[in-house]
């Protein structure tokens, strides 16, 4: 099994025979605490273990800030072990136009729902591709089907913090009435909107983020891993004081699988979890329920809508595109879903004036009918 | 000053197109009943989405359809055909945010790709990015100034378009799933619950033994930018863009009207004296909105753009009292969208966003009954006054 591990400790990096690993510096990182001064001692490091180095390069970027942090990525692309991880797609343009054999790891956590989308990531950055990165929404039966037509290596979360916000704008320095700074600042938050409570949320020189309250594992999907174990997958700890020998754990469970060692790594963790998306992606069934479908219009045969109802007296409707013509047969359905039947022997304008038809895009003054309410709406029947 | 920029306004409805084409916009963007960021919009079926193709060529504007929700695969199924029918029906480009619909659209047709602030373009080698996929122009993200979005358009030879009034999201576009995880609704698929305008609790880590901080963090103020408009121009900024196709007529029609009086002014005088900015300001505070700020478009958006109230909590802005639907000789038959009476006093607001005041001295129904008090959704006949026309709208409020 491929497990990549996220590291924020230089002793842990020191200490680890994992065979890739990423490592955030906090300037060009979400969450990243290394110094962009100890870059160089890690890729050293890591060299010397042969081990495969991503740095993680996932913030995005106006022009200005673009600019200066490529001066400061730019020494770093001649190092053979180093993989770019890169999320803004200006970064990642500029990346893909500089000389170097370096490759390239797109974040495509953020949409990037379709075949087509990773295609296109595909075909631009070519040969310097190493590594598609995923959305954690996707679910596994999508997934399942994007890897058979794959040919390059995928990357997904398997353990670690699921972000839901991510703002350039820093909202918490002001509530504890500090002046704006780029250290580190935490703080847990309950929304009036919702029964969760304790979302994390963190200040940081990048803006702020806020996270489930729950990490994703799927350490219990094990089916899915023995059936595909060409996948890349990701363990990112880096928000718990972690300790190298749970990573370990972790990485011994994914070569046997046993339940015992699971056990003993659900029990060591602290943070509640969820399966996410992975099995399945609900969110948008609820849309069809956001509207009242008797009030959508149906193209054919659509006449217009009642815009007022005067009792005894009249309806009047507001025809749309077509010319309505006395002697029409019409079919009258109010948002509650009641229907009737109007044989259109009287028609007058807003003059109160019989009239042989009205244009399109002009009122009409029906006869009354009871049980109709504005918002009806009138079709040809 | 050479180039004015375009004025985009939303359309959420037939109706809203209509308005805000009358009142000055010079294109609009609206979304069909698929492929969009705004469900709950009235989006355009696909006859209405000729009608409204037929009304802005008659009137030589402008129209852009949007496709900008994150698409499945089987959401891409019925796409080409889709886009085919824009095309046909003369669309003038399509608003997209994903790569993968990118793609459909330039397989399928030749309509423009303009990319959405969904995509969050925020510098110029993203935009250079999305040249390569066949764009023509980037709305760019909110989080970029004036300043740099003119270094992105020398740099990448696209059109630029920029945000210069409504609502804006805390975080970057594209990049909140609150509602994805709290509600089960997909924000990036038109289900957005707006769950960053509640009020939250927070509790800090070194001030565990302290009662928790109670905010509306996360809410952002209003855009309004129109103090900047000489630098839009200055820039060679190509659209300037109004959010808001949810929001009412009255909104559409007095963005669209008072960002065209100053575009059109600015044309004509080469730049804008300060006091112009007063007359304009106090239009547009009538609508109902949060606060308003500048946001990123000079420097980086700071606390001060945060809106730490409850919504609604404004009580300033005027509301919509009516639509004039037709003119009679004598009378003007408003469609009545919220309740006046007699002895109020509303005002007409007219294609150039000026306005008389109407005392309402008298008023009945379609039937000539007298009327004191109108009831929303129903039609009353005031007298006729000069200048009124069909689609015109009447306001009532005040801004103490």
């Amino acid at each position: 099994m491929n497990l990549v591990f996220a590291l924020n400790n230089l002793d842990h990096i020191k200490e680890t025979d994992f065979k890739e690993i990423i490592i955030g510096i906090k300037e060009w990182s979400r969450v990243g605490r290394f110094s962009l001064n100890q870059l160089p001692e890690i890729i050293k490091i890591s060299q010397e273990k042969k081990c495969k180095l991503i740095i993680e390069w996932d913030i995005l970027m106006t022009e200005n800030e673009l600019e200066k942090i490529k001066l400061e990525v730019k020494p770093f692309l001649s190092e053979a072990n180093c993989v770019w991880r890169v999320q803004d797609v200006g970064a990642l343009k500029w990346l893909k136009d500089q000389a170097g054999s370096f490759l390239i790891q797109p974040v495509l956590e953020t949409g990037h729902h379709n075949f087509l989308a990773l295609e296109a990531h595909l075909l631009l950055l070519e040969n310097k591709l190493d590594r598609l990165i995923l959305s954690s929404e996707i679910p596994f039966s999508i997934l399942s089907s994007w890897l058979l037509k794959l040919k390059v290596p995928v990357e997904i979360l398997v353990f670690g913090r699921i972000q839901l916000f991510y703002s350039p704008r820093k909202l918490l320095s002001p509530l504890k009435m500090e002046q704006a700074h780029d250290e580190w600042l935490e703080a847990s938050g309950e929304s009036e909107e919702s029964p969760h409570k304790g979302f994390p949320v963190v200040e940081n020189r990048h803006g702020t983020f806020m996270y489930h309250i729950k990490d994703l594992s799927l350490l219990t999907e094990k089916e899915f891993f023995i059936a595909n174990p060409n996948l890349y997958y990701r363990v990112d700890l880096r928000h718990i004081q972690y300790d190298l020998n749970y990573l370990k754990k972790i990485h011994s469970y994914f070569e046997t699988f046993d339940e015992e060692t699971l056990t003993e790594i659900q029990k060591n963790y602290s943070i509640d979890c969820t399966r996410g998306f992975s099995r399945v992606n609900k969110t948008d069934i609820l849309f069809p329920k956001l509207k009242n479908h008797r009030l959508a219009r149906e193209d054919e045969d659509y006449v217009g809508e009642v815009i007022d109802v005067i009792k005894d007296l009249g309806l009047v409707v507001q025809v749309r595109d077509v010319d309505l013509k006395k002697g029409s047969r019409l079919k009258l359905i109010t948002p509650l879903g009641k229907e009737k039947i109007l044989h259109l022997e009287s028609l007058k304008d807003t003059d109160l004036k019989e009239v042989d038809f009205i244009a399109r895009d002009h009122l009409a003054l029906l006869p009354f009918i009871s049980g109709i309410s504005p918002q009806t709406i009138v079709r040809f029947n | 000053m050479n180039k004015i920029p375009e004025l985009l306004i939303p359309a959420g409805s037939l109706d809203k197109l209509k308005v805000a084409y009358l009142y000055g916009a010079d294109a609009v963007y609206l979304g069909g009943q698929k492929f969009g960021l705004r469900a709950a919009a009235d989006n355009f079926t696909l006859d209405e989405l000729v009608s409204a193709a037929e009304f802005a060529k008659k009137l030589k504007r402008k129209i852009y359809v949007v496709l900008n929700g994150y698409l499945y695969d089987k959401d891409l199924e019925d796409l080409p055909d889709f886009v085919k029918f824009l095309e046909k029906i003369g669309i003038d480009a399509v608003i997209v945010s994903d790569p993968g619909v990118a793609k459909v659209v330039t397989q399928f047709s030749s309509i423009s790709i303009h990319v959405s602030t969904q995509a969050s373009v925020l510098n110029a080698s993203g935009a250079l990015w999305w040249k390569d996929l066949g764009a023509k122009r980037i709305v760019l993200g909110r989080e970029v100034s004036i300043l740099e979005a003119s270094k992105i358009k020398e740099t990448s030879g696209l059109e630029i378009e920029m945000f210069i009034h409504g609502s804006m999201c805390m975080a970057f576009s594209g990049h909140c799933v609150i509602s994805n995880f709290t509600q089960g609704r997909d924000s990036n698929r038109g289900g957005c619950a707006h769950s960053c305008r509640f009020e939250y609790s927070l509790n800090f880590e070194d001030l565990q033994n302290k009662e928790k901080i109670k905010a509306y963090f996360m809410s952002s103020k209003d855009l309004m930018g129109i103090q900047r408009l000489y630098d839009f121009a200055k820039a060679g900024i190509d659209s300037l863009k109004v959010e808001g196709r949810m929001k009412s007529p009255l909104y559409a029609a007095t963005t669209a009207a008072i960002y065209q009086s100053a575009l059109k002014y600015l044309k004509d005088q080469d730049d804008i004296y300060a006091p112009q900015f007063l007359h304009w300001e106090k239009e547009l505070n009538k609508i109902p909105h949060r606060d308003y700020t500048e946001a990123s478009l000079v420097n980086k958006a700071q606390e001060d753009s945060i809106f730490n109230s409850r919504e609604n909590a404004s009580e300033v802005g005027y509301e919509m009292s009516g639509i004039i639907k037709e003119i009679s000789h004598q009378s003007m038959i408003i469609e009545v969208k919220n309740a006046f009476n007699i002895g109020d006093e509303l005002e007409l607001l007219d294609f150039n966003g000026q306005f008389q005041k109407i005392k309402i001295v008298e008023m009945t129904d379609l039937f000539y009954r007298p009327v004191e008090r109108t009831k929303p959704s129903t039609l009353v006949r005031l007298p006729k006054v000069p200048g009124a026309m069909s689609w015109q709208l009447l306001r009532k409020g005040s801004l103490v």
